[in-house]
């Protein structure tokens, strides 16, 4: 027998209760269908959905219409060049204005190049030639694109052009045409300034977070549904200990997310080929407190938000605000302070800057030190306040079982009532 | 007739009551709807990312490079928070995540761009970052050509050439660009026009679900369908018509903030916009019973509508078109009402075009209304039967 008395003994009981409760809470999320969807399905699930729906990256060959008023050699090698880009192709080309804004309304080109009647006119007589350049911004990568391509192929025609008439002319003169000052831009950490390189790091860390909330959310309902007085404790002596059924319950959660970040952190960008610079163990040891701040959170939310069905309702939409306060789209520098704070209360949010610098930039652990203090500040906010609710809702299970030993007939009616 | 609207007139009735009952319907009707609204447009309020955090390394130290920098500095979109000795500091800040781009100035830059020997401004742009990385790129750009046109003017001038001739030289061709519909590019337009509509698509969806899904837990079912004399037609009516009107009314409270108060583009007037809001919802509530058809357990259904609902954000096609997407992707978004919203959306408030061209999509819209048949008969069965399965 284990002497619950001495220090030694307590932690030693402690500890075992805790394993107990573990393995309790694997059998209960193994026979609940609707956790085991939020718990696996979805962070083995959608990591590979959202990569292949971003893994085409960018637009290639957006289909554009030209509108050659100058129909001349110098606006047909425009054109030529233009349809040469790996951005742009034309599928048409229209009489005018009006005809290529009908094509853009029938959904079949996206962006109108219009060279003026005077284009080629313009260049040899030494006047600035003019293209206009309509484009559809229903999406923001139409106008990128395009605009890129349009850009440089201005730059690459006036060459050409400079080219042609300094042929003779001295290095000074040529320089001074093409213009003096040269510029590379280079695209750092996403050398296709592609979409999935961009947003899948950002959707595979919330995926996790919201795969722990939803799933803790949800079993916690069930077992206030299941418990005989609809209250999230069980009866059972082993679960009387906040330490315990708090330290069993992360476990058991811990163990399962630690798996799914495996996968959806380093297999699911090694299928798609995404850009991964990150150490492996630096990352595991951010994830760490990450997933233990997401796993206390969901379980201190447990208790304020009750029922199964309600973390669907609740977080699902969340999810979508998460992914634009972490400031990986609308950047983090324009966010109003007021959302900075709230942002900065939920694991997500450094979470996903830090896994970004990580995992992107290649950044060491001490170059996100910040985000990871932060990370272990909201995991011991949340432990503490996670105790305190467990602590409350247990004394009330407590309650009860003393109200039952005082009124032994009741018992009686309970579980006739409950069969 | 007066049967028919008399057994809807009592379903509807009761749904009232309910929602005056539990809290949970107007929260997931009217406040989250409105949170949402208020979150992402006053994250986005300025619609342009103003004083993004940049640096510049600069080996030149010249009088031109220092007239750069401040060149950069001027410009509102970005803000030189920290001039560096090396790439590396550079590459290093970047990775502390302490500036989205940086621009390095080569040694003897002043000297070279004087002499004709060409010299290389490098622009680095952290693309992780996509929104920040672009703007800043755009800066960093721009003062690229504001240095060349400088250095040449200075030259030309002093040539005696007149301003329109510098001008043809620096640039025998130009392209004049314009963004239809949203010449500022302006971010918000690019994202709440589709967010929020999203966001209510998505609780639209859960709150259908929701609202026949509880009446099978909560094993009222039955009388609920005795109270309708058994018609699913007069149940499901009288059940969502409550709905419609709420989600109706708060679709149109958007119409009204997006193009009434912030004044975000809407060619053809309010009214094209204001019929989808009706069609869109009801879609969304067909596809809604569809959903607790298939699966008719409340939790099941409500995992059915959350796993469905959020993937439409990333197919309705604002990020990355869908133009773009493998075809699978592409066929899948027609099944979202808010994408042929999105597409009424494009064509009739961002461009302008004609009616004609939005038909199909207000006409899909009402398509989604036959959905809820293929499943009348499982849901009606489940409805009687109202058992739970947890």
């Amino acid at each position: 027998m284990i002497n619950s008395n001495t220090v030694f003994g307590t932690i030693r009981q402690g500890v075992l209760d805790s394993a107990y409760i573990w393995k309790n809470e694997f059998k209960t999320i193994f026979k609940d269908g609707g956790v085991m969807i939020f718990l696996f399905l979805l962070p083995f699930g959608y990591p590979l959905i959202y990569g292949l729906i971003y893994n085409p990256e960018t637009p290639h060959d957006l289909p554009i219409v030209i509108v050659d008023e100058s129909r001349s050699v110098q606006s047909r090698k425009f054109a030529r060049m233009l349809d040469a880009t790996s951005e742009a192709k034309i599928v048409a080309y229209a009489a005018n204005l009006d005809e290529a804004k009908k094509l853009l309304a029938e959904q079949k080109a996206y962006g109108i190049f219009c060279l003026d009647r005077d284009f080629e006119r313009n260049i040899y007589r030494g006047e600035q030639a003019n293209v206009s350049f309509y484009c559809m911004v229903n999406s923001l990568l139409y106008y990128r694109n395009l605009l890129t391509a349009g850009t440089n192929v201005t730059a690459a025609f006036n060459n050409v052009l400079a080219e042609e008439k300094l042929a003779g002319a001295t290095l000074k003169q040529q320089s001074m045409a093409i213009g003096p000052v040269q510029s590379v831009s280079i695209s750092m950490f996403n050398p296709l300034s592609g979409f999935a390189t961009f947003i899948m790091p950002a959707i595979e860390m919330l995926v996790l977070q919201q795969s722990l909330l939803l799933a803790i959310g949800m079993l916690a309902g069930t077992q206030r549904e299941r418990n005989r007085f609809h209250e999230l404790i069980p009866f059972n002596h082993k679960y009387f200990g906040t330490f315990r059924v708090i330290l069993g319950k992360a476990m058991c959660f811990l163990s399962i997310s630690l798996l799914a970040s495996l996968w959806t952190l380093y297999i699911v960008p090694v299928i798609f080929k995404f850009p991964r610079l990150g150490n492996f163990w630096e990352i595991q040891m951010f994830i760490l407190p990450f997933l233990l701040a997401s796993i206390f959170l969901g379980m201190t939310l447990s208790c304020i938000i009750r029922g199964r069905e309600m973390p669907m309702l609740f977080y699902v939409f969340l999810s979508i605000l998460l992914l634009f306060i972490s400031g990986i789209t609308w950047p983090w520098a324009s966010i109003p302070t007021f959302w900075k704070i709230i942002g900065a209360i939920i694991p997500s949010t450094y979470g996903i800057q830090g896994f970004v610098q990580l995992n992107s930039t290649g950044a060491s652990l001490t170059d996100v030190s910040f985000y990871y203090i932060v990370e272990w500040v909201l995991c011991f906010v949340y432990f503490i306040s996670a105790c305190l609710v467990y602590r409350y809702q247990l004394s009330k299970s407590i309650k009860m079982i003393d109200n039952i030993k005082e009124n032994h007939d009741n018992i009686n009616t309970y579980s006739l009532a409950r069969d | 007739m007066i049967n028919i609207t008399k057994g809807i007139g009592t379903i509807f009735k009761r749904e009232c009551i309910r929602y005056t009952q539990k809290p949970i319907y107007l929260i997931c009707i009217i406040i989250i709807p409105i949170l949402c609204y208020g979150f992402f447009l006053s994250l986005m309020w300025g619609g342009v990312p103003e004083r993004l955090p940049i640096a510049v390394v600069d080996h030149d130290q010249s009088k031109v490079s220092r007239n750069l920098i401040r060149t950069l500095d001027a410009m509102s979109s970005v803000d030189v928070v920290k001039k560096l000795e090396s790439y590396s500091d550079a590459r290093a800040a970047m990775q502390r995540n302490e500036i989205y781009a940086f621009m390095e100035i080569p040694e003897g830059f002043s000297a070279k761009a004087a002499s004709g020997k060409q010299p290389t401004l490098t622009f680095f742009s952290n693309d992780a970052y996509f929104v920040a990385g672009l703007f800043s790129y755009k800066a960093l750009k721009m003062s690229g050509a504001l240095a060349n046109g400088a250095v040449v003017k200075a030259t030309m001038e002093a040539k005696g050439m007149s301003p329109q001739e510098i001008n043809v030289s620096l640039q025998p061709t130009v392209l004049n660009t314009f963004p239809l519909g949203n010449p500022w590019i302006n971010y918000s337009i690019f994202i709440n026009n589709a967010i929020l509509p999203g966001i209510l698509e998505l609780m639209i969806l859960l709150m259908t679900v929701f609202a026949i899904g509880v009446e099978i837990k909560e094993g009222t079912s039955r009388r609920l369908l005795v109270e309708s004399n058994r018609s699913m037609l007069r149940l499901l009516i009288g059940k969502l018509m409550p709905q419609t009107v709420l989600f109706t009314l708060m679709g149109w409270l958007l119409l009204i903030i997006l193009y009434g108060y912030l004044q975000f583009p809407d060619k053809n007037g309010i009214l094209p916009m204001a019929i989808a809001i009706p069609f869109f919802v009801i879609s969304c509530q067909s596809l809604g019973v569809f959903m607790i058809g298939c699966l008719p357990t409340l939790r099941l259904g409500l995992s059915f509508a959350s796993l469905f609902g959020v993937i439409a954000f990333s197919v309705v096609g604002f990020s990355l078109p869908v133009y773009a997407m493998y075809k699978p992707f592409q066929i899948l978004a027609w099944l979202y009402p808010l994408r042929h919203y999105f597409l009424i959306y494009n064509d009739q408030a961002l461009n302008g075009f004609d009616i004609w061209y939005s038909l199909p999509h207000y006409l899909a819209l009402v398509l989604f209304l036959f959905l809820p048949l293929i499943v009348l008969v499982r849901l009606k069965k489940a409805l009687y039967q109202q058992k739970y399965k947890p």
